[in-house]
């Protein structure tokens, strides 16, 4: 159940004339926990829902398990994606409880496991008879990992799962994935904007910016192509010439680089012999080299 | 396909059995009330003959209001919990056309029961109900999947066109009657025409009316996006 593939290849969307999404084409492999990360209106939730057929694209197909998912019950039967409640959406069923939130979730997801599901509500406090427009931020975000960790989907989505939770929660939430990732091997997509505290536990990541694919990379590989680059302007540039530089930093007469390293490049091969500093990048400091703003901080503002 | 729709029949099911419940209560409550007003020696003939209008309230209280909400607040739920666009809109058409089945066959049997009090006997009172129901339903269905699709104002717009074009219709009836013209004779020769007609014929326009809504609601939902 758990070997399922999920694919969209060139899949563009429009609104209103407008792309947010142009030419996206990946595959998330089975057994995997996916981090998705870009800015706000980057498109990752529309990406999201497309994936899981709950927005038509313009363009492109996407496929699970090699069936089309677009209507088709069998392919959307190994997926759970597992919205972010806004108890103030005019459409939204705001007057729902949660245990019949739950209730129907249970209906829909044809893996769904009550034990797993009621362990959860113990484990994070739920009121399970208080109507989903009375909820904290913090508990909505409770509710949406109670339904995607006990859909038991092979593919499960999470969409700004720890927005609103305090650092415990969010914690707790972190070991849950990784507990319910090491005994089942689902495949989890995550999108989050707390990368930082993420990092650890995204096996991949998908970086997203303004509509287009970024990247879909190992983590840890990613990670270590990325260093900051420190020291007098004219070393640093130097060093920094043959390189992919995606954002530099100045401060008086010193520069911070943020450069990219091709696939089993070293950084010493650069900097060795220059009086410079270099260190690698969090995947939050890497995530911000290549998605923040274009014009340099330090440099005309 | 398959179980998608039984999911779907499952859950909307149990959505439809409150309404069935809710509509029996509903029943009810006015039977009582009417009671509590009646003159004690024609309790029982008041009550009765007022079945000939508490169903059919009842009825379309509980089986077309909720088709306002039913692709605004329920069907976004279901579709982002993976059902289909399919099985979800045609489970709700079975569950439609079973209340306003359920809608004329109570009819039917309390005027039957009710025997000489009843204001309508017969069957083409409780087929006109069924046909209202379900016209009525498609009605409100078009409009709830309007409001999502394309907000509010779409659902403003196309409630006041209905009441436009009820009003001009209306208006234009009217006006004819009472100038008393040629237009006005030849609406009068329409109506009496129409007299020959049995009233199925109308409910039949109604259930006609009806599958179009439903035809034109399936173009609006069939790639909506959730929100």
């Amino acid at each position: 159940m758990n070997n399922i593939n999920l694919s969209c290849e060139h899949v563009s969307k429009d609104y209103s004339g407008k792309r947010v999404l142009n030419d996206i084409s990946l595959t998330i492999e089975p057994g995997c926990i996916y981090g998705l990360i870009g800015r706000n209106g980057a498109g990752k939730t529309t990406l999201l829902s497309i994936l899981t057929a709950q927005n038509p694209a313009t363009l492109g197909t996407v496929t699970c398990g090699g069936e089309p998912v677009w209507e088709n019950q069998s392919a959307l039967d190994h997926i759970c994606f597992s919205r972010e409640l806004n108890p103030t959406n005019a459409y939204g069923n705001s007057s729902y409880k949660v245990k019949e939130y739950l209730r129907m979730a249970s209906v829909y997801y044809p893996h769904w496991d009550a034990a797993y599901a009621k362990r959860l509500i113990d484990t994070f406090g739920l009121d399970t008879k208080k109507r989903i427009a009375k909820l904290s931020k913090g508990m909505l975000s409770m509710v949406t990992i109670v339904v995607a960790l006990a859909s038991r989907a092979a593919i499960t989505i999470l969409d700004e799962p720890v927005a609103g939770l305090d650092v415990v929660s969010r914690e707790r939430f972190y070991q849950l994935l990784i507990e319910d990732y090491t005994e089942t091997g689902r495949t989890f997509i995550v999108s989050t904007h707390i990368i930082e505290e993420a990092a650890n536990v995204f096996e991949k990541v998908i970086i997203i910016d303004q509509g287009r694919l970024r990247l879909i990379e190992d983590t840890a590989e990613l990670v270590s192509r990325f260093f900051a680059i420190s020291g007098k302007e004219e070393e640093v540039d130097a060093a920094c010439a043959n390189l992919k530089v995606h954002h530099s930093d100045i401060m008086g007469r010193s520069k911070t680089a943020y450069v990219e390293l091709q696939p089993g490049d070293s950084i010493k091969h650069y900097i060795d012999g220059r009086e410079l500093d270099a260190h690698g990048l969090s995947l939050q400091k890497l995530f911000v080299a290549m998605c923040g703003d274009e014009t340099p901080m330090g440099e005309g503002k | 396909m398959k179980q998608g729709i039984l999911r779907n029949l499952r859950y909307q099911g149990r959505n439809q059995l409150q309404m069935v419940g809710l509509t029996i209560v509903t029943i009810l409550l006015l039977a009582v009330f009417s009671a509590f007003t009646a003159p004690i020696d024609r309790i029982g003939q008041v009550v009765i003959a007022g079945f000939a209008a508490y169903v059919p309230t009842a009825c379309v209280l509980w089986g077309v209001t909720p088709s306002l909400s039913f692709y605004t607040v329920i069907a976004p739920y279901l579709l982002s919990m993976g059902s289909t666009r399919k099985s979800v809109f045609w489970v709700n058409q079975i569950y439609k056309v079973g209340f306003a089945l359920f809608s004329g066959v109570v009819f039917y049997l309390v005027n039957m029961v009710g025997g000489e009090y009843s204001v309508f006997t017969g069957f083409s009172a409780s087929f006109t109900l069924f046909a209202t129901i379900i016209f009525l339903s498609s009605i409100g269905e078009v409009a709830g999947a309007l409001s999502y699709r394309v907000g509010k104002w779409g659902m403003i717009f196309y409630i006041a066109a209905l009441v436009m074009v009820c009003l001009v219709v209306g208006v234009a009836f009217g006006l004819s009657a009472a100038s008393g013209g040629e237009m006005a004779n030849m609406m009068f020769e329409f109506a009496d025409a129409m007299k020959a007609f049995p009233i199925t014929l109308f409910a039949l326009g109604g259930i006609v009316g009806g599958a179009l809504f439903s035809v034109a609601c399936w173009l609006i939902v069939r790639r909506v996006a959730i929100k």
